[in-house]
C-alpha cells in the first residue's frame, strides 16, 4: 500500500514546536460568554494514531475514554452548548470564509461553519454552526468583527453528535492552513481561558442609599474589574463598554442626567483602555427627576452594539436612591 | 431564561455528547490492525439476525426507483449511503459514524455481507457494484470485493468520502486535514496501488459528480457560494455557480439539471430557467433524464418533478438504479 503523503504532518510538528514562542502579546479570547461552558476534548498534538498528546503533556491511549482531554486526531477544541448559542470572534479579524447550507442538526461530511482571519496571520475556525436560516450565521464574507463579536450560534451540523463548538486556530504556511493547539503551554494568547465579556464588582463611590434633593444633580462612581478577555474602551465603533440601565434592559431611567450619553445609558467607561484584570471606573451624574419617595435604579455593563454582560456576575449591581423635596 | 434552565441544558448537551463522541473515538482501528474481514449471511440467517432488508424496486422508464425497507415492514434503522447502479445490491450503514459501526452490503437475494468498520462516514459503490470504496472514523480508505468478500485498506488519508469509483479501479476522494471539521479538501485520485494524484486546484471540495460523457465534475465551496467546476480541466472551466449555501448537490446524467439543498429546501435548476425552490427536504437526487428529483422528506423519500409536483412517496430511503439491471 503506498501511504498518501501530505506536507500537513511535517509542517504541523515545526509548528507544534514553535506555537508557544511566536505570541506573547495576543488578546484571543475563549469564542463564547458563558464562563460556565466546560472544555470537552482539546487538541492532539500526537499525530500517531490511537495516541493523543493533550495541552499539559500528557499522553493517552484509546483504550480508554478520557472526556475533557483530548482524542485522536482532533484538531480542534470543542465545547459543549445548547442548540443556538452565541458564538464569539476569539479576536477581531475580517470573516474570509463562512458556510450557512446545512441543516442545524443534518449529519454529514460537512458542516456550516465562520472562518476569520486576524491582523497577526492567524485565522479561527467556528464549526457545526446552525444553519443560516436558523441564525446559525450573523457575519458575511470580507465583514470585520471585533474581538468577542457574535460570529454565529451553535449547532450540530456535519459529522457531530450533540450540539457542540468545534474551535480550531489556523496559522497560514503558504497554502496550507495548519491547526495549532492554542491551549498548548497557555503561551500564545495574553488571556487564555476567558470570555470575551465579563466583570465583577469593585466599589463605588456610595455603597449605600443615594440621597437626591429633587432637581438637582449628584455624582456618583462605581468600578468593576475586567473579568473578561478583551481590553474595555470607551469610544470605538462597535463594542465600546458603558454602563447602561437593566431590568429591563435599556429603559429610560427617571435619574438620566444632563451628561449621559442616552436616557439609558449613564456612561461609558472612563478610561481609555481597561486591560484584562484592570479595574475600570464609570462616573456618572444622577438628578432627582421623580417626585419625593425611594427608589432603585438597576445597571449593567453593555459591550454596546454586541451584548450585556452577565448581571449576576457583577454581583446583580444597584442604586438605591432617595428623593427629596428641595426645601424640606 | 433561568440560570437554572441554562444549567439543565449544558448538563443535557454535555451528557449527550460525551458518550455518543467516545463511541466515535474510543477502538476506532489503529493503522497496524488487519483488514477487517466480511461475513456472509444467507437470507435466512438475515431475518433471523432481525437485521434483514429489502430492495423494493419501481421500474420506470429510463430509471427504476430502489427503496431500501426492512424485511418485517418496519423502517430500516439505518442509513442508505449508496446503491449499485444496477440495482442489485446497497450499501448501508449501521450506527454511522460510531465505533459499532457496521457496512451491511444488502442484496436484491436477501443474501448480505456485513463489515465491521468503526467509525463509517462513507461507502460508495463501483459503476459494476463488484466494488465498494469505504472511509472508516480515521479517515481511512478501504477497497472491499464485494464478489470475493474481501478488503484492504488502499490509503490512509484522512479522507472524509470517496463519492467515485471508477471502472478501471480508480477512487475518487476528498482528502482533508480533519475529519470533524472539514474547512478544507482536496479533490484526488487513488488509483488500485494507492497512489494519490490531485485533481483540482479547489480548497474546499464537497462532492464529485461523472457525468454521462465522462466528465468530472466537482462540487466546490467557495466564500462566495458554490460552483460546479470541470475538476482536471486545463483551465478552470466552471459549469454552474449555485451561490452561497448551496450543498449537497446533485446532477442529470448529462449535467443540464441541477438539484441542491438550502438549509433543508430543495432548489432545481433547469436548462431553461433560473433556480426553483421545489419545496422542503434533503439530500436531492436528479433522476439521470433530469424530469424527477428524489428527495428526503419526512423520514421517507419523495419524487417530485423539477417543477415542484410531488409525484410519489416512499417510506424509506430511496434511490435512483438503471431500470435495465432491474431485477424481475
Amino acid at each position: 500500500m503506498t501511504r498518501m503523503r501530505l506536507a500537513l504532518p511535517m509542517a504541523l510538528a515545526v509548528l507544534l514546536l514553535t506555537a508557544g514562542s511566536v505570541a506573547a502579546l495576543d488578546d484571543y479570547t475563549l469564542p463564547y460568554y458563558d464562563p460556565d461552558v466546560e472544555l470537552l476534548y482539546g487538541f492532539d498534538r500526537d499525530g500517531r494514531v490511537g495516541v493523543q498528546l493533550d495541552w499539559t503533556g500528557k499522553t493517552w491511549y484509546d483504550s480508554q475514554p478520557h472526556p475533557g482531554r483530548v482524542y485522536d486526531n482532533h484538531t480542534g477544541i470543542d465545547y459543549p452548548m445548547p442548540l443556538y448559542t452565541h458564538v464569539a470572534a476569539a479576536k477581531r479579524g475580517t470573516v474570509v470564509d463562512r458556510e450557512g447550507g446545512y441543516g442545524t442538526q443534518q449529519f454529514g461530511a460537512f458542516g456550516n461553519f465562520v472562518r476569520v482571519r486576524h491582523p497577526d496571520g492567524r485565522q479561527s475556525l467556528y464549526y457545526h454552526l446552525a444553519s443560516k436560516a436558523d441564525g446559525g450565521l450573523l457575519v458575511a464574507v470580507d465583514e470585520s468583527v471585533p474581538a468577542g463579536e457574535p460570529v454565529g450560534r451553535s449547532g450540530c451540523s456535519g459529522i457531530c453528535y450533540g450540539p457542540h463548538l468545534h474551535f480550531e486556530v489556523l496559522v497560514e504556511n503558504g497554502q496550507l492552513l495548519i491547526p495549532i493547539d492554542p491551549m498548548h503551554g497557555r503561551l500564545w494568547t495574553t488571556w487564555p481561558g476567558r470570555v470575551p465579556f465579563l466583570a465583577t464588582y469593585v466599589r463605588e463611590s456610595n455603597g449605600g442609599t443615594e440621597v437626591i434633593r429633587r432637581g438637582q444633580t449628584i455624582t456618583h462612581w462605581v468600578e468593576f474589574r475586567n473579568r473578561g478577555g478583551r481590553t474595555w474602551r470607551p469610544d470605538q465603533a462597535r463594542g465600546r463598554i458603558a454602563l447602561a440601565t437593566w431590568d429591563p434592559p435599556a429603559h429610560d431611567s427617571r435619574f438620566a442626567a444632563a451628561d449621559w450619553p442616552a436616557t439609558w445609558m449613564a456612561t461609558t467607561v472612563n478610561q481609555g483602555s481597561v486591560e484584562p484584570d484592570d479595574v475600570g471606573r464609570f462616573t456618572f451624574g444622577l438628578r432627582g427627576s421623580p417626585p419625593a419617595g425611594s427608589y432603585v435604579e438597576t445597571f449593567n455593563l453593555l459591550a454596546e452594539g454586541v451584548r450585556w454582560f452577565d448581571h449576576a456576575h457583577l454581583g446583580g449591581y444597584y442604586i438605591p436612591i432617595v428623593v427629596t423635596n428641595l426645601y424640606e | 431564561m433561568s440560570a437554572r434552565t441554562v444549567a439543565a441544558q449544558r448538563a443535557v448537551a454535555l451528557a449527550a455528547i460525551v458518550p455518543l463522541l467516545a463511541m466515535l473515538i474510543v477502538n476506532v482501528t489503529s493503522a497496524a490492525d488487519p483488514a477487517p474481514t466480511l461475513r456472509r449471511l444467507d437470507a435466512g440467517a438475515a431475518r433471523r439476525n432481525g437485521v434483514s432488508v429489502s430492495l423494493q424496486r419501481t421500474p420506470g422508464p429510463p430509471a427504476a426507483i430502489l427503496e431500501v425497507r426492512a424485511a418485517d415492514g418496519a423502517q430500516f434503522a439505518g442509513r442508505l449511503l449508496d446503491v449499485a447502479p444496477n440495482g442489485a445490491s446497497a450499501a448501508l450503514a449501521e450506527a454511522l459514524g460510531s465505533a459499532a459501526a457496521v457496512l451491511v452490503i444488502a442484496r436484491a437475494d436477501g443474501t448480505q455481507l456485513r463489515l465491521e468498520m468503526p467509525g463509517l462516514l462513507a461507502a460508495t459503490f463501483s459503476s459494476d457494484g463488484g466494488r465498494l470504496a469505504v472511509v472508516d472514523g480515521h479517515g481511512r480508505l478501504w477497497a472491499v470485493d464485494t464478489a470475493a468478500a474481501t478488503s484492504h485498506a488502499l490509503a490512509d488519508g484522512p479522507f472524509i468520502d470517496a463519492p467515485i469509483v471508477d471502472p478501471d479501479g480508480t477512487t475518487i476522494a476528498l482528502a482533508v486535514p480533519s475529519i470533524e471539521a472539514p474547512f478544507q479538501s482536496r479533490l484526488v485520485a487513488i488509483d488500485p496501488a494507492g497512489a494519490v494524484s490531485v485533481l483540482s486546484d479547489e480548497g474546499l471540495v464537497y462532492d464529485a459528480l461523472r457525468l454521462a460523457n465522462g466528465s468530472l465534475v466537482a462540487v466546490a465551496h467557495r466564500p462566495r457560494g458554490t460552483v460546479l467546476v470541470v475538476a482536471g480541466a486545463k483551465h478552470r472551466a466552471t459549469v454552474a455557480d449555485l451561490g452561497p449555501d448551496a450543498v449537497n448537490v446533485s446532477l442529470s446524467a448529462d449535467g443540464s439539471v441541477i438539484a441542491w439543498e438550502s438549509a433543508g429546501r430543495i432548489f432545481v435548476r433547469t436548462a431553461s430557467g433560473p433556480p426553483a425552490e421545489i419545496g422542503p427536504g434533503s439530500e436531492p437526487a436528479v433522476a439521470p433524464d433530469g424530469a424527477s428529483v428524489l428527495v428526503r422528506r419526512d423520514g421517507g423519500s419523495a419524487l417530485v418533478r423539477t417543477d415542484g409536483t410531488e409525484i410519489g412517496r416512499f417510506a424509506a430511503a430511496s434511490a435512483f438504479v438503471e431500470c435495465a439491471g432491474c431485477a424481475p
